[in-house]
């Protein structure tokens, strides 16, 4: 009776410390630090902690976080897609004519398809070649751009029809649809790929592609589909960027390609492939977000900012390594 | 005895790589409910041929096969477990940052809804693995398994089917002899329930307990077809095997044993191995036995500096004296004359990606180089691997090959000609015989005789206790990461170094 008694105690115990390890464990050093920078940020200046800021910090992070789970799937299988930035500037004009022309609805829907498009070609030329990712998206991301250019004359599209930007600012009970979506697609992605088929094969391709092979899996529709949902969620933060800026830009990517891989990386999804877990990707996207938003606010300029975010991605990653 | 009825024919089944014909008009017969083995020299074709069988390789046109009189195409490996037939291969296969779970259900996932019932799972592999006769923790790692029960997850995937079909590419490579009776066990279950078995292995004890009918394959072609009952034993079919006859399977000759140049002393590394000390002299070679998972590979890892080691001493011969090297240093190793062949090849051992040349070189450089400006001498770099090549038959169209080509005892005698090129005088060597065909195994041992000939000491680790009794002067025995036992092998028996492994002694 004592004995089950004691056993119980340790057990619950071990549960609770069971339960912090793990998190410690899958998230890493990136919790700590993450939580510590708010704080700092916080102390300095209190604004950081406003509502308001909140509210602007969390729309940034959801352009982060959808891309950044785009490129997940891509690094999980030991690659990277260099492309999805300019994808979003080609997603982008092309969203901006099409609701010109044929209304709100078909401008907001346009991009998906686009990125979606362009994921399949990519991840089409990648499995069938069997070419290595990198030199297949740069080359799409140099036509993406292209295209982005002709397609705009080098220009921003103004004067979209009212209501275009309702996707960015529209709220459901006081939280923006932009967070709303973002929520939702993390859920369809944690299900995605802890419970589901596909999900757990990208990460097998990124382990060993021959034993999938072996084990009676097509490796190349499994690389397609990563590849299209790459494309695809990139193609939805095009269409919320745009509507927030309300109007189509050829170069609206800028550097959120480099922050996607950043957020992948300090996020401890590792680039041998197989390994990373869509929780640390989402808390990278938050914490590089907070930084930049932080930074902004305390003043520092934006050429120091990027030596520190520079640091801070080699450090996380150096600290992760070294818990293993 | 009657005769069974016929599950698999294969004809005029031909299959050539760029510059190999690998199979050269094969044909084959599988009967319901026998073992067939599938014997020949390194490179005779034997993995190419299941290969064609399980769909990873299309043959060429001109051949057919026939499961149960009707003719197919065998299309992928998909097609052919739709088809019943499965395949354990020679290299096992797994993702590594997937559960044992998981790796068993690749490709055949339990879905619910659309979604994949985790839970369910891992009670089913539970379960399976407690038939098996081996149980093992589902939620444990690939990546945190060793190597044999990697295979066992190989196999109990195999398993967990309907199988018609079941064929074996060296299973029992780092097997102990507990885990091959628990396959073996499992192989005649299937059998009396009427699967046709095709078993490739190089082992002829294994051969002789398990197989009804062996085929032998030599250059890509059909030498013959044996009942076993026939013959006497596998050995017979040696001069079908690599066209000579066989004397003396383990040619021992003894050289004179020198000075000590090699001491472990007190090594310990958690979790692995506890205060494991023993010496090598020169001319001698030392066998350490022991089960799966005793700890003794890794000692050998970590007197090479591959791994680290917790405390203790490595000291080796320098100067006229026993000096102590460094730690975890390959290099270091290198330096003092200590040659390694690590445990798995094909991840730890070869460059997949590089030449034979490069492979056989690549620990050397230094030797190979001019002294000013170091630039590589490609044309002794390339005379060095074919003296290999011509000594140790290494099959392969040419010493540029691409390594990963090669057929698996083939890579094996490249990373042992890696090992004796760089001039060691300390051989450490993890299974050097793995997957390596009768006739250059002799060829091994006899350069092994050459070495200790020459003055050099050499530590073999192998779980086949046939090759420590035949080929070492002293036998060091492991019992769960501890030395239970050191004796002179005319002082010993094979059963009492088993009873030590086992632990039934100390
Ligand atoms: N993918 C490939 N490309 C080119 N050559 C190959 C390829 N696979 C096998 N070969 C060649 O085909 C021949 C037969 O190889 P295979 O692997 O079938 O031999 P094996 O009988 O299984 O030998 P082992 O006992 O060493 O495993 C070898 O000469 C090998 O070099
Ligand atoms: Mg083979």
């Amino acid at each position: 009776m004592e004995m089950t008694q004691a056993n119980l105690l340790t057990a619950e115990d071990n549960g609770i410390k069971a339960r912090l390890k793990k998190i410690y464990n899958s998230t890493g050093m990136l919790l700590i630090v993450f939580v510590a920078l708010i704080l700092v940020m916080g102390i300095i200046n209190p604004r950081f902690f406003t509502i308001g800021n909140s509210v602007i910090l969390t729309r940034q992070a959801c352009f982060l976080a959808l891309i950044s789970m785009g490129q997940m799937l891509v690094i999980l299988t030991g690659g990277v897609d260099v492309s999805l930035g300019a994808i979003i500037g080609l997603c982008s004009v092309v969203s901006a004519i099409v609701a010109k022309e044929y209304g709100v609805m078909a401008g907001w829907m346009t991009p998906i398809l686009i990125g979606l498009l362009v994921g399949v070609f990519n991840g089409f030329v990648v499995a069938i070649f069997r070419i290595d990712s990198f030199a297949v998206t740069l080359g799409s991301m140099s036509i993406c751009n292209g295209l982005a250019l002709i397609i705009s004359k080098g220009l921003t599209i103004y004067n979209l029809p009212k209501g275009f930007k309702d996707l960015a600012y529209a709220k459901v009970l006081s939280v923006p649809l932009p967070v709303i979506i973002t929520i939702a697609v993390i859920v369809l992605m944690a299900i995605i790929l802890y419970r589901m088929r596909f999900g757990r094969y990208i990460y097998a391709v990124g382990g060993n592609p021959e034993a999938l092979r072996l084990a009676g899996v097509n490796v190349n529709k499994v690389t397609i589909g990563l590849f299209a949902g790459a494309g695809l969620l990139t193609g939805l933060c095009a269409a919320i960027l745009t509507s927030r800026i309300n109007s189509g830009q050829p170069n609206l990517g800028g550097s959120l390609m480099m922050d996607s891989i950043a957020a992948c990386v300090v996020g401890g999804v590792t680039f041998q492939g197989g390994v990373g877990k869509l929780g640390g990707v989402i808390l990278g996207a938050l914490f590089l977000s907070a930084l930049s938003n932080g930074f902004d606010l305390i003043g520092v300029s934006s050429f120091v900012k990027q030596v520190i975010v520079g640091f801070i991605i080699i450090i996380a990653v150096v600290i992760d390594k070294m818990k293993k | 005895m009657e005769r069974k009825a016929e599950l698999l024919s294969m004809f005029k089944v031909t299959k050539s790589f760029p510059g190999v014909l690998a199979l050269d008009d094969i044909s084959f017969e599988l009967r319901k409910g026998e073992v067939h083995a599938l014997v020949g020299e390194n490179g005779a074709g034997k993995s190419t041929f299941i290969k064609i069988l399980s769909g990873a390789h299309k043959m060429d046109t001109g051949g057919s096969i026939c499961i149960d009189k009707k003719e197919v195409e065998i299309k992928s490996p998909s097609h052919a477990n739709q088809l019943g037939i499965y395949t354990i291969y020679q290299e096992v296969t797994f993702i590594p940052h997937m559960s044992v779970a998981e790796n068993v259900f690749l490709g055949s996932e339990i879905i619910e809804n659309g979604l994949i019932n985790h839970k369910k799972q891992i009670e089913e592999t539970s379960r399976m693995f407690e038939e098996f006769g081996y149980p093992i923790d589902p939620t444990r790692m690939a990546a945190d398994l060793n190597v044999a029960e990697l295979r066992m997850i190989n196999i109990v995937k195999a398993l967990n089917n309907d199988v018609k079909i079941l064929i074996l590419d060296e299973p029992t490579t780092s097997l102990t002899d507990k885990e091959k009776n628990i396959l073996f066990k499992n192989i005649v279950r299937l059998k009396n329930n009427g699967a046709g078995v095709i078993y490739i292995s190089h082992r002829s004890g294994e051969l002789k307990e398990l197989a009804d009918r062996a085929t032998v394959f030599r250059n890509g072609k059909y030498v013959d077809t044996v009942e076993m009952a026939d013959i006497k034993g596998l050995d017979d079919l040696i001069p079908l095997m690599i066209g000579k006859e066989v004397q003396n399977k383990y040619p021992k000759a003894k050289a004179p044993i020198g000075h000590e140049i090699l001491r472990i002393n007190k090594l310990s590394r958690n979790k692995f191995f506890d205060d494991v000390s023993f010496n090598l002299h020169s001319g001698e070679v030392v066998g350490i036995f022991g089960l799966v998972g005793c700890g003794f590979e890794e000692v050998l890892g970590s007197a090479f500096g591959v791994d680290s080691y917790d405390s203790g001493e490595v000291e080796i011969f320098h100067n006229n004296k026993m000096q102590p090297l460094r730690k975890s240093s390959t290099r270091a190793a290198l330096d003092n004359n200590i040659a390694f062949i690590p445990r798995d090849r094909k991840t730890m051992g070869l460059l997949m990606n590089l030449s034979v040349a490069e492979n056989v070189v690549i620990s050397s450089y230094k030797d190979f180089s001019q002294k000013i400006v170091n630039l590589i001498n490609s044309r002794k770099v390339q005379n060095t691997a074919d003296d290999y090549k011509k000594k140790l038959n290494i099959k392969t169209p040419s010493v540029k090959t691409i390594v990963e080509t090669l057929s698996g005892g083939n890579q094996q005698k490249v990373l042992l000609a890696r090992a004796l090129c760089s001039k060691g005088e300390v051989f450490l060597f993890n299974q050097p015989t793995a997957g390596v065909d009768v006739g250059a195994k002799i060829e091994i041992y006899e350069f092994m005789n050459k070495l200790t000939k020459a003055g050099s000491g050499i530590v073999i680790v192998s779980y086949e206790l046939q090759e420590i009794m035949g080929m070492c002067d002293r036998i060091v025995v492991m019992c769960q990461g501890r030395v239970v036992k050191t004796v002179k092998t005319e002082e010993t028996t094979s059963d009492e170094i088993l009873a030590y492994a086992f632990g039934y002694k100390n």
